[in-house]
């Protein structure tokens, strides 16, 4: 029994690094920013943020009503998608221009969906 | 009549021209809050007219079941207090007014950076629950079909309302060619969570088409929304009425918008 413990252990371990997950990943958290597009009015901001806290582990959830940028944490261990934060903003209602997530891992993952803002259609 | 086309043009140039922010306060708005929402509000009215004085407190619940789709249902309390020297005084009354349905289907939206334009196909199908008194938007006890559409443009800055409907009725006093903008302007910084105050400038026309009667009517309204409540107040005036049923002397709207 304790051969088999031990050497369950040691396999966990050689294979943790490969996965990509360190040895303390609780309490890890992947950033997620993103570009939403639509948000004409500080009101409607309240829709975009019961949405993804229907993603019920979503943590500091800030909305800068004059960028357009949402920022938020997700644990790093539940692995949210850009596609699954795309479709959030689109149940509520705007356009995700462009989504960046800093893994917990370090890595960064960049996802460009709407180029709106480039054409910049209501020039002034 | 010969008044009616310049008024639209004017208003519909002043439209294009002119912006506004936040949600209007008389007149309607094509910005939807995301799917699965529920807003609860109310818009008391109080009409002052050369038949009296009428109030409706309506309990208005609207439901988002897409970001696309809404449902609405309002529910208003009306009160009628008629002058004593009308040739034929109606019966006061104090109850149940005319139940109304609301659809609204957002079918274009083009978003950008803190700004989005969107347009809205509506109708409003009223119910002849309340008294057959003749007092539109008030108490009619007759069935009412209502099409139009809504169109906006909001942005942080700027914005505006934009509505244009036809009223279909089995009572041809009530079938009317409708238009409505409002805009407004933002007295504080735009800032999340909310804390706005809003100062509100609308207009509705009201062509009645079968009687040849118009109205166009004026609204002053002040807004203040702190995070997810929405208080809200305007006064409403004519500035034309020709061949109208009723002459409109004032209307004072007081309301509360909740966002669950």
């Amino acid at each position: 029994m304790k051969i088999i413990i031990t050497i369950t252990t040691i396999l966990g371990m050689m294979y943790m690094p490969i996965l990509g997950i360190s040895q303390n990943t609780e309490g890890l958290v992947d950033s997620f920013t993103v570009k939403v597009e639509g948000l004409g009015c500080p009101y409607c901001a309240y829709g975009l943020e019961k949405k993804f806290l229907e993603l019920k582990d979503v943590q500091n959830q800030h909305i800068n009503i004059e960028t357009g940028i949402l920022t938020f944490t997700y644990p790093f261990l539940l692995g949210l998608t850009t596609d699954q934060v795309e479709a959030q903003v689109k149940k509520s209602g705007y356009t995700a221009a462009w989504i960046r997530v800093i893994r917990a891992s370090g890595k960064v993952e960049e996802d460009t969906l709407n180029t709106t803002s480039k054409i910049n259609f209501f020039r002034r | 009549m010969k008044n009616i086309l310049p008024v639209f043009v004017t208003l519909n140039l002043i439209a294009i021209n002119t912006l506004a922010q936040g949600p209007p306060i008389t007149a309607d708005k094509p910005i939807m809050l995301g799917a699965k929402r529920v807003v609860i509000k109310s818009l008391t009215e109080i009409r002052s007219t050369n038949h009296g004085t009428f109030i409706k407190a309506p309990l208005i619940v609207h439901y988002l079941p897409t970001p696309n789709l809404l449902f609405a249902a309002h529910i208003p309390y009306v009160n009628t207090v008629f002058n004593e020297n009308l040739l034929e005084t109606p019966k006061n009354f104090s109850g149940l007014g005319d139940v109304e349905l609301l659809g609204k289907y957002q079918f274009y939206r083009k978003d950008a950076t803190g700004k989005t334009f969107r347009m809205v196909a509506k109708t409003l199908q009223t119910l002849p629950t309340g008294k057959a008194y003749n007092l539109d938007g008030i108490l009619t006890g007759t069935y009412q079909g209502y099409v139009g559409v809504v169109a906006g443009y909001e942005s942080i800055k700027y914005g505006i309302s934009n509505e244009l409907g036809i009223n279909m009725s089995g009572n041809s006093s009530l079938r009317e060619f409708k238009h409505k903008i409002g805009f407004g302007l933002p007295l504080l910084k735009p800032s999340y969570p909310v804390k706005q105050v809003n100062l509100y400038f609308e207009y509705k026309n009201s062509w009645f088409y079968n009687t040849n009667g118009y109205r166009l009517l004026y609204a002053q309204g002040l807004q203040y929304a702190i995070k997810r409540l929405i208080l809200e107040a305007a006064i409403q005036f004519p500035l034309i009425q020709e061949n109208t049923i009723q002459n409109f002397k004032r209307s004072m709207f007081i309301g509360t918008r909740y966002i669950f």
